[in-house]
């Protein structure tokens, strides 16, 4: 039976480099999409990869056990890809080639397409609530918006996202 | 709100495909798009949108990077990661650092899993994709509600870790699928995480607001040995809810008693949720009665702990505050037996020590600056205690201790903020805190329909709205007794008057009316009291009151005035209930099988009723329609219920005249689709039909303005 995610973090904590190298075999494909889904960019998404995963064995001093570690994970690397993205130059946005561009084809590729066309502010909004179902309120908390102005750049997003996919 | 004749706005789209409409909105969203191709055409490719987006694939991160992470840490570097919340940026006093951390941990669950999020899918999307850590749970429903409105039913579940017993009072609402009838039974699936147990399910349907038609009972979907005790579950929600939603609290809490009948621990939560919600509407019968009812239970019940007794003891506390006196040999009978009963037995629980406390706060009870004082002084060691809200709010009204009571409602406004309102009300009574609490209401008032004012009451916008005009008033009230006391007549007037437009408040408009009156400005009165004059059931009584009240200024031509006023306002009011109907298809004759004499073909009009047994509001109106029964046929409406089946009609037969249309060719005659719905059929040859969007209460009225010539075929849209 595999050890539990909370008896993982808990090993993980005291520096335990095995339990932390299980975490990422877990968890390494969320983080690692997340992060790529919210900058648009490989290298900025596997160097927040890196961070959190650096900073994991820290930051789990503060993880309370009751919670749902991988959800707790997904919002600290929300927050550190969103951090990177604040202090990048505009330039280093969506430089990088997009999923589509390793991919094959389908709805599935064109959504990632069409994702990498919509401006970061509601991309991120986006991607945060549909693909990995934050609430507009945590949304809300993450962006430092209100959950209406979260709701707003949702709706948009989905207004823009649905003729460019209804194109590819 | 939405309007059923207007197409959505693409926000509404978007709300409605995410689970993020209202329940009004849906309903009206439903029943759009079901009429209108372009809008079905929208919704159908936005979902389509959201489904792929939510099945997009996890991207494999490339190889290598956890030797480079490997080496990093080896080299020894440290990276510093934000916070998973926002940290808070109000500064916290050391003896608050304790509750906000127990409060953060009693909520650690709720705010770590995943967000509630309702999925309207097809049946070819009931399997949800799992995510890491998680696991699908299969339902199987073998009790369905049936509702011929409701197309959709949601399911929620609830349920606790696998190995932590303790964390079963605290398990969210974390997830929500969708259930798909086959035959007589639900199927379906529900995503939870993977160490999860799955302990309780609820049914809604979205677009009928009603929820399962289990009697409160809950559904374990696992064995009963591997699930949570559903007592401890169902509790768990409604103290969930206490936060926030006191009357949603207090409804569940109601139905939990019904459903654990024999439970000390349902009773005794209702009881004093009951008197923490009203102090004052509680009377003496009603206290004597509970304490009867506490005592039937307890003597039926074994418990070698005492935490029966403790939960008796504090109770009894609460009920009997009037009594309690200094002296413990006269201490009322319940009360002491309980206090007896917990001594002999080893209390384990935290309610030990309230219980020390009360009895501590007894032997001061003719100290009650003492009382206060060590009532601080366990504010100071734990702040998280509901129990020295009440304590300190009683005991300073007990020692008319202003400043002290004023500092306790303060505090309970900031452990529960759904008491806001209540609490600027009491503190705008108390002369020490009157222009605090009048800012606070006046605050209250102009903000109530802007800014987080919704979200402090943990409701969302259109809930808010929903309800802001009653909270205005009920400020405005309140407002306008602070005023008023303060010396400000032009302005408690001026307050009174917003509340009375608020939302039709009787209060407002009696006391408006009064205050007129007794200036002699009759005509202003007049004018209060017509308003008024559109409920029937009280115009006769204000017909009095103007009479005798108006005195030398009563005139024929005032009270002219007042009736006219008053019949215009009634007919506008009724008319906006009604709606024509085109029908699709004759009205066959319609005949009450239980041997009343309602036929349509006859030369009264007639109230169709539609209900079915498996729609919760339609069960919940019927006992309103049969209360209200004598009142409208005595004014010559004649009343039949109808159902499609035969299925529950038990109880309809025994209480109003009923039919059952096997066939359903009423129901395609007048196109009714959702349950309860009523239809007026007024009399003549053009059987004109109009559907009745009226509250049950207010069918008297209907009845009597149709009877008297207000409201006639002629007249109707």
């Amino acid at each position: 039976m595999p050890v539990p995610d909370a008896a993982l973090a808990a090993s993980a904590a005291r520096g335990d480099r095995d339990a932390l190298a299980a975490l990422y075999q877990r968890h390494a494909s969320a983080v690692y999409s997340l992060a790529r889904r919210l900058l648009g960019n490989p290298s900025d998404a596997e160097d927040v990869l890196q961070d959190v995963f650096l900073g994991l064995t820290h930051a789990l001093q503060r993880y309370a056990e009751q919670g749902n570690f991988s959800a707790w994970l997904l919002r600290i690397t929300a927050r550190t890809a969103l951090a990177r993205a604040r202090n990048r130059r505009p330039a280093d946005a969506l430089s990088g080639d997009h999923p589509q561009a390793a991919a094959d084809h389908g709805a599935r590729m064109d959504l990632d397409a069409a994702l990498a066309s919509l401006p970061e502010s509601l991309r991120t909004v986006f991607v945060l609530r549909a693909i990995e179902g934050f609430s507009h309120d945590e949304i809300a908390t993450l962006l430092h918006i209100s959950p209406a102005n979260a709701m707003q750049r949702y709706s948009r997003a989905c207004k823009q996202l649905r003729p460019l996919l209804d194109r590819t | 709100m939405m309007r059923p004749f207007l197409h959505p706005t693409w926000a509404t789209h978007v709300a409605y495909a995410d689970g993020g409409a209202t329940v009004t909105t849906s309903r009206t969203y439903a029943r759009h798009i079901m009429r209108c191709a372009r809008c079905r055409a929208t919704h159908a490719s936005l979902k389509e949108l959201l489904a792929l987006s939510s099945a997009l694939p996890r991207l494999a991160p490339p190889p290598l990077v956890w030797s480079a992470i490997a080496t990093r840490l080896d080299a020894g570097e440290r990276v510093l990661l934000p916070p998973s919340s926002n940290p808070r940026t109000r500064q916290l006093s050391l003896a608050r650092l304790a509750s906000v951390a127990a409060a953060a941990a009693a909520v650690a669950i709720a705010l770590s899993w995943p967000s509630t999020r309702v999925i309207y899918a097809a049946r070819s999307e009931l399997r949800v994709q799992p995510r890491a850590g998680t696991r699908i749970v299969d339902l199987r429903y073998s009790n369905p509600m049936r509702c011929n409105g409701c197309s959709r039913l949601v399911v929620r579940a609830r349920w606790r870790r696998a190995d932590d017993e303790r964390s079963s009072d605290e398990m969210p609402v974390v997830s929500a699928a969708m259930l798909h009838q086959d035959g007589d039974v639900l199927v379906g699936s529900v995503l939870v995480p993977d160490d999860a147990v799955v302990g309780f399910v609820s049914l809604e349907a979205p677009d009928a607001r009603w929820t399962d038609g289990n009697d409160g009972r809950a559904w374990p979907v696992e064995p009963a040995s591997a699930g949570v005790r559903l007592l401890a579950v169902q509790r768990a929600i409604i103290r969930d809810l206490s936060d926030r939603d006191w009357e949603g609290a207090l409804k569940l809490n109601r139905a939990l008693v019904i459903a654990f009948p024999d439970s000390i621990t349902a009773f005794t939560d209702l009881v004093d949720r009951e008197r923490r919600l009203s102090h004052d509407s509680a009377s003496m019968a009603r206290d004597r009665a509970t304490l009867n009812r506490l005592d039937a239970i307890s003597r039926g019940t074994v418990d070698s702990t005492g935490e029966t007794a403790a939960r008796m003891f504090r109770l009894a506390w609460s009920v009997l505050d009037a009594t309690i006196t200094r002296d413990t040999s006269v201490m009322p009978h319940p009360m002491r037996f309980w206090l007896g009963e917990m001594v002999k037995s080893r209390v384990t629980s935290p309610l030990a020590r309230h219980v020390r406390l009360l009895v501590e706060l007894q032997a001061m009870y003719d100290r009650p600056h003492d009382a206060l004082t060590r009532l601080e002084e366990r504010w100071r060691e734990d702040s998280s205690e509901y129990l020295l809200v009440s304590e300190g709010i009683r005991t300073s009204r007990r020692g008319n201790d202003t400043l002290a009571a004023a500092r306790w409602w303060r505090r309970l406004a900031q452990r529960r903020p759904s008491t806001a309102l209540p609490v600027a009300a009491q503190l705008s009574q108390l002369a020490p805190s009157r222009g605090e609490g009048t800012a606070l209401l006046r605050r209250f008032v102009a903000d109530s329909g802007a800014g987080d004012a919704w979200r402090a009451l943990g409701q969302t916008r259109d809930e808010f709205r929903h309800e802001q005009r009653d909270r205005v008033a009920r400020a405005n009230l309140a407002l306008s007794a602070a005023l008023l006391a303060d010396g400000d007549t032009a302005g408690g007037e001026r307050a009174l008057a917003s509340a009375a437009s608020a939302s039709w408040n009787t209060t407002a408009l009696e006391t408006l009316a009064a205050r007129k009156l007794a200036r002699g400005d009759t005509a202003r009165a007049l004018q209060s009291l017509a308003m008024l004059s559109a409920d029937p059931s009280r115009a006769t009584s204000f017909a009095d009151t103007v009479r005798l009240k108006a005195g030398r200024h009563y005139s024929e031509v005032a009270v002219r005035q007042w009736r006219d006023s008053g019949t215009t306002l009634l007919r506008v009011h009724l008319l906006g209930g009604l709606r024509p109907v085109m029908l699709a298809g004759p009205l066959t004759p319609v005949r009450a099988e239980n041997g009343s004499d309602v036929a349509i073909a006859g030369r009264t009009p007639v109230l169709i009723s539609f209900w079915s047994a498996g729609c919760a509001p339609s069960l919940e109106e019927l006992p309103e329609l049969a209360a209200t029964l004598p009142n409208v046929t005595s004014r010559g409406l004649a009343v039949v219920v109808v159902s499609r089946a035969t299925r529950g009609t038990a109880g309809p037969k025994a209480a109003l005249p009923y039919m059952v249309d096997a066939d359903g060719m009423l129901h395609r005659a007048v196109k009714q689709w959702m349950t309860p719905e009523r239809f007026l059929v007024m009399p003549g040859a053009a059987r004109r039909v109009w559907r009745v969007a009226l509250p049950v209460l207010e069918l008297p009225m209907l009845a009597a303005a149709i009877q008297s010539g207000l409201v006639s075929s002629a007249m109707l849209p």
